[in-house]
């Protein structure tokens, strides 16, 4: 019986630990947030309770989990509320449409406006920033009285610090440094990620191997050279160095500030020095709340948000758990840290760090360049045309040459396509016409609205709308009347795509007699075909005397387009006889097949 | 949970059948065990798991069958075993595989259904949709009501059961029986309103956000017999490619995101083609073998000198064993991130002591050459206490009547190491050096912690590859590197042919592991 009895004891032991399992409902609104933040969080959560009502909790879940697990746990409905993340993950969020839109209503006059455009793609808020962030350079008053105004100014102090023995090394970088090395990299002109007119990053024009970059790149190397600056420094290295009193300058974040605090070695903080392109635009990372798509209470978050963690007391919770620069204007007016307001003057000429997807792909690379650098393993050009290199195939970036440059849209019919939109349609393939301009010529397309695009190698993977925009906009285009000559016009330089009304002429041994300062002479008007209205185009004479002649039509007044025997793009030479002079010739060109015909009386 | 309450069930020795009441009571936990496994299976259903639920409820049956029918009695010590393996190892095996012909990734992360839901619920505001701001109120009854004030001021009473009258004024605190909320009333009701309409059929009207309402309508539509998603908003027909899994749209544009489909052996074939085009791809593979049987032998090796020098009774001999056993005892990542310090060339103990010394270090983090050896060196920190510690026990096993007929025979110690004690240690410690070796090959955590796979080898093409990264870790760069998008798909490819190649390599093993067991049989 004793052994029954502890048996029973177990399996119910057993059944009530299963059973809060079971029984644990969830709460009103859930939230997840990293070891760092939860505990603050417990705190405000605790206090909304008490306050609404509303049973409201945090669960502690790590940063690299709170970003992957969203599209995991959302769908089965066991996802969070709101998540506490970094801005650059709105990229891979969005992607999987995991989160929503916020709507800060009159709140949002008491954000920074920079934090809230880290959280704004296409016009959209997707989330609550509570913090922002930026490097700042940090200096050893006692070595460096001044704020250095150039990067030449530093490398000249980091010489004459080492020189005279007063410190072992001037300014120290991180040896894989890619987001530390984004102000240097800006300041002598390189970038990321090229930007669009709306600030958006375009991660089809890659900077990372531009002649800015690899100046920057040299001009560490100096250092290099010089010894100044050594393989296997990290963040941390470089502020143990500056805490050692080892070097006298460096640049970190308001993540380090404490540490460098209680090194004791007296510090200022300014913004990073300038160089030959200009100010040095460090990135800025924003930290906020994100509403979970798949949340069942998304209107008690966003309460949440605006009307309990929108105020002052809130956020200086936050920012007395993780004291980073708030967002949130009336915190920061509550702030008397001068740190954290160097801080953000630091960032007074920042970017925000791109949060589309594709920074993924640039990170390793970029870091690499860098250590291949201080390495010793390649000069500065090699290292960042490999990386740019890597880069781009990375993220398959659109600048390898097209196996075809295809015309696509409303149109594509008119050109005996079976379909519209057909990328794989040959018919609407755009002929070289110079090394990177293509073209296509048309009289076909009778008066209407059309959309058009341009799609390379016959697939949609690489497609180009408005203003030349990767996967851009439909271009629209207005046909005025029926039988126009139209000359679509395609650049890989830039990618941009025009459509315009174009002229054509005829061009061969008969242009002199008809009035041309010479035969072969596109440009010349003299010999210009005129419109029938009907998409073909003639030309009657009497001028020609008796023989054999060779003509071609030529369109836009150039080389470019030319149409020759069959109606074939740059074809041969189509030939005709004229057996008496001034025998009437008329010369007729289809617009649609592109085919000149010769009719010669008698 | 189910295996918890299986061991429970199991463990309690119900050896004696005979017994009335005990299979009355093994019957009521095999109930309970069950009950709560359809349980869990019937949630993960719910889930939308259903391959996982399958396996949750075939574990079950086993368990029952197990326990039911006396003949497989014997069995049903392991069946706890069994089941956590089946749930822990063989499930997410078969996952991966399955996984593996998939194109799941970001952007594909949901299947059709889920994806078609999760865009249903997106709204949009038809050209010319009135918005209005919003206040509160709920009845007696419970019944909740919007206060509306349109743009031009102009103020409406609206309720989900059909009621939308003009009104006027400011909303008042109370109109009609129903009573403003405000503060915590309004904040608990709000996970009630979420997502009803309030209003007549003209003038429907959602909750959009804390700011607006208004004649918001669903903007994504899915037409399950055209198989294609329209956008309201734009009118736009996207029709579903079930083979690349995403809605396109005519002008060949795509839905936000799209669902994972079956991709065949596409990922293999990726992975088959960058193999190809990939030069590091071999150095990678060289230095993934070299590792695992050089760091397990080191280890090995060290880990067995260590047990022969340290075997003994004394009491100094166990309290140096006792701290030999230390860095087994600490946290991995504790140690590497210890010995990264430690190594560092600039603020390390040993390059720094080393320098004053000999006015050289090795440059350890930035040579490639180095930076290999330093792994070494720190996977013996890591795996030489674990050998020395099993050693100790095996060379406490040979009986000392085998040397004693060695040393009559005349053999000097080191005939005897070679002849009697290695033979016989690799008898006990030959399969775990095998798993030391497996382990070894898919060690992510060291050459991840330590130098991230640094140094950088240069010249290469994407994604780029350093001196120590291993093909799990080189399978992690190519797999949640590429193109900005995490690729699973590509990744469970991979790891399914890492697991061939190690699989291959333990058939390979245990062929060794067969003539060790031919030893001990002649001893």
């Amino acid at each position: 019986m004793k052994r029954l009895f502890s048996l029973m004891v177990a399996g119910g032991a057993a059944l009530l630990l299963t059973m809060p399992v079971l029984a644990q409902d969830r709460p009103d609104l859930l939230l997840w947030a990293d070891s760092t933040r939860a505990p603050a969080l417990q705190e405000l959560l605790a206090q909304f309770s008490e306050d609404y009502g509303v049973v409201a909790q945090v669960q502690e879940i790590g940063m690299g989990e709170i970003r992957s697990n969203l599209t995991v746990a959302g769908p089965a409905g066991e996802g969070p509320d709101i998540v506490i993340g970094a801005h650059d993950w709105l990229g891979e969020y969005l992607q999987n449409g995991a989160i929503v839109p916020i709507d800060l209503g009159s709140k949002a006059a008491d954000f920074s406006p920079s934090a809230l455009d880290l959280f704004t793609v296409g016009g959209q808020l997707y989330g609550m920033p509570y913090a922002v962030e930026n490097l700042a350079f940090f200096r050893n008053t006692d070595l460096v009285p001044e704020a250095p105004e150039t990067w030449d100014e530093v490398f000249a102090i980091t010489q004459e610090l080492v020189d005279s023995g007063a410190a072992p090394r001037g300014w120290v970088v991180s040896s894989n440094a890619s987001y530390d090395f984004q102000p240097v990299m800006s300041a002598f002109g390189g970038y990321v990620f090229g930007r669009n007119d709306d600030g958006s990053y375009n991660p089809q024009d890659i900077g990372i191997g531009n002649a800015g970059a690899v100046a920057a790149g040299e001009y560490i190397d100096q250092y290099v050279q010089a010894g100044y600056i050594t393989p296997d420094i990290d963040n941390d290295v470089a502020v143990t160095l500056f805490g050692n009193r080892e070097a006298a300058m460096m640049m970190t974040g308001p993540w380090f500030l404490n540490r460098v605090r209680e090194s004791g070695v007296p510090f200022a903080i300014s913004a990073p020095p300038a160089g030959p392109a200009g100010p040095s635009m460090p990135f800025i990372g924003g930290q906020g709340f994100m509403i979970s798509a798949f949340s069942q209470n998304q209107l008690l978050a966003q309460a949440f948000l605006t009307e309990f963690m929108a105020t002052t007391d809130a956020m200086l919770a936050m920012y007395n758990i993780d004291p980073r620069p708030p967002a949130f204007l009336p915190a920061v007016a509550a702030i008397e840290d001068q740190d954290m307001v160097a801080f953000q003057q630091a960032g007074a000429n920042g970017i925000p760090q791109p949060s589309i997807p594709e920074m993924a792909s640039v990170w390793g690379a970029w870091g690499n360049a860098l250590q291949f650098i201080i390495n010793g393993e390649l000069t500065p050009e090699e290292a960042y045309t490999q990386a740019q290199a890597q880069v781009v195939e990375l993220i398959g970036v659109l600048d390898a040459a097209p196996t075809s440059v295809g015309l696509v849209g409303t149109v594509q019919m008119f050109f005996g396509c079976p379909a519209d939109w057909a990328p794989e349609c040959p018919n609407t393939f755009m002929v070289a016409d110079g090394d990177t301009s293509f073209s296509l010529s048309t009289a076909a397309i009778p008066a209407g609205d059309y959309e058009i695009k341009i799609a390379l190698d016959g697939t949609w993977d690489r497609n180009f709308g408005m203003g030349g925009a990767a996967g851009g906009d439909n271009i629209p285009l207005a046909v005025a009347a029926d039988g126009t000559l139209l000359v679509f016009s395609f650049s890989t330089t830039d990618n941009v795509l025009t459509a315009s009304e174009g002229s054509a002429a005829l061009v061969g041994t008969v242009q002199a007699a008809l009035g041309c300062p010479g035969d072969w002479q596109p440009e010349c008007a003299a010999s210009e075909l005129a419109s029938n209205g009907d998409g073909t185009f003639s030309l009657s004479t009497t001028a020609l005397t008796a023989g054999d002649y060779e003509v071609k039509v030529a369109l836009n007044d150039g080389w470019g387009i030319n149409y020759g025997a069959d109606g074939v793009r740059n074809g041969d030479n189509i030939a005709f006889s004229v057996p008496s002079d001034g025998a009437a010739v008329d010369f007729v060109f289809d617009g649609t097949t592109n085919v000149l015909t010769v009719n010669v009386a008698g | 949970m189910a295996t918890t309450a299986a061991q429970a069930a199991n463990s309690g020795g119900f050896a004696a059948p005979s017994l009335k009441w005990s299979t009355a009571l093994q019957a009521l936990l095999l109930l309970l065990v069950d009950g709560f496994g359809a349980f869990l299976a019937y949630n993960i259903w719910q889930d939308g798991n259903a391959f996982f639920a399958i396996v949750i409820v075939l574990t079950l049956a086993l368990i029952t069958v197990i326990t039911l029918v006396p003949r497989l009695w014997p069995l049903k010590w392991i069946s706890p075993a069994l089941a956590l393996m089946i749930l822990l190892s063989v499930y997410p095996l078969l996952y991966t595989g399955y996984i593996a012909f998939t194109n799941f990734s970001d952007g594909h992360r949901y299947t059709k259904t889920e994806a078609v839901e999760l865009l249903a619920e997106r709204r949009y505001l038809p050209e010319g949709g009135a918005t209005y701001a919003w206040s509160l109120y709920q009845n007696a009854a419970g019944a909740y009501g919007l206060w509306l004030t349109n743009q031009a001021g102009e103020s409406f009473f609206a309720t989900p059961e059909g009621m939308f009258t003009a009104v006027s004024g400011e909303a008042p605190g109370e109109y009609e029986g129903y009573a403003l909320l405000e503060g915590g009333a309004r904040f608990r009701a709000l996970n009630s309103i979420e997502g009803v309409t309030f209003g007549d059929a003209e003038n429907a009207v959602g909750i959009q956000s804390l700011e607006t309402a208004g004649a918001f309508e669903q903007q994504w539509v899915y037409d399950a017999a055209a198989d294609a998603l329209t956008d309201r908003a734009t009118g736009v027909v996207y029709t579903a490619n079930n083979t690349t899994g995403e809605f396109t749209a005519p002008d060949g544009s795509a839905a936000p995101f799209g669902f994972w489909v079956s991709v065949g052996f596409d990922n293999f074939g990726r992975i088959i083609s960058s193999a190809l085009s990939q030069g590091p791809l071999i150095r990678v593979i060289l230095w993934t073998i070299g590792f695992a049987v050089i760091g397990s032998l080191s280890g090995f090796a060290l880990g067995l000198a260590a047990a022969l020098l340290l075997d003994g009774q004394s009491t100094w001999l166990r309290v140096l064993r006792a701290v030999m056993i230390v860095p087994y005892a600490v946290p991995g990542l504790v140690s590497v991130l210890v010995w990264r310090g430690m190594l560092n060339a600039n603020i390390g103990i040993i390059p720094q002591t080393m320098e004053s010394i000999f006015g050289w270090a090795p440059p350890f983090s930035s040579d490639p050459g180095w930076a290999k050896f330093a792994i070494l060196l720190v996977n013996i920190w890591f795996s030489a206490p674990y050998f020395m510690l099993i050693g100790s026990g095996a060379l406490q096993s040979i009986s000392s009547q085998v040397y004693e007929a060695a040393q009559v025979d005349g053999a000097s110690r080191w005939v005897q190491f070679w002849k009697i004690t290695l033979p016989l240690v690799l008898v006990a410690l030959g399969p775990l050096l095998i798993a030391s070796i497996i382990f070894n090959f898919n060690n992510f955590f060291l050459m991840e912690a330590l130098f991230g796979g640094g140094p950088p080898i240069a010249g290469t093409s994407a994604p780029p590859v350093g001196h120590t990264d291993n093909l799990i870790s080189y399978t992690y760069r190519l797999a949640f590197s590429a193109g900005g998008t995490k690729d699973y798909g590509l990744a469970s490819a991979l790891g399914v042919v890492i697991f061939f190649i190690v699989g291959i390599l333990t058939l390979l093993q245990f062929r060794l592991t067969r003539t060790w067991e031919q030893v001990s049989e002649n001893v």
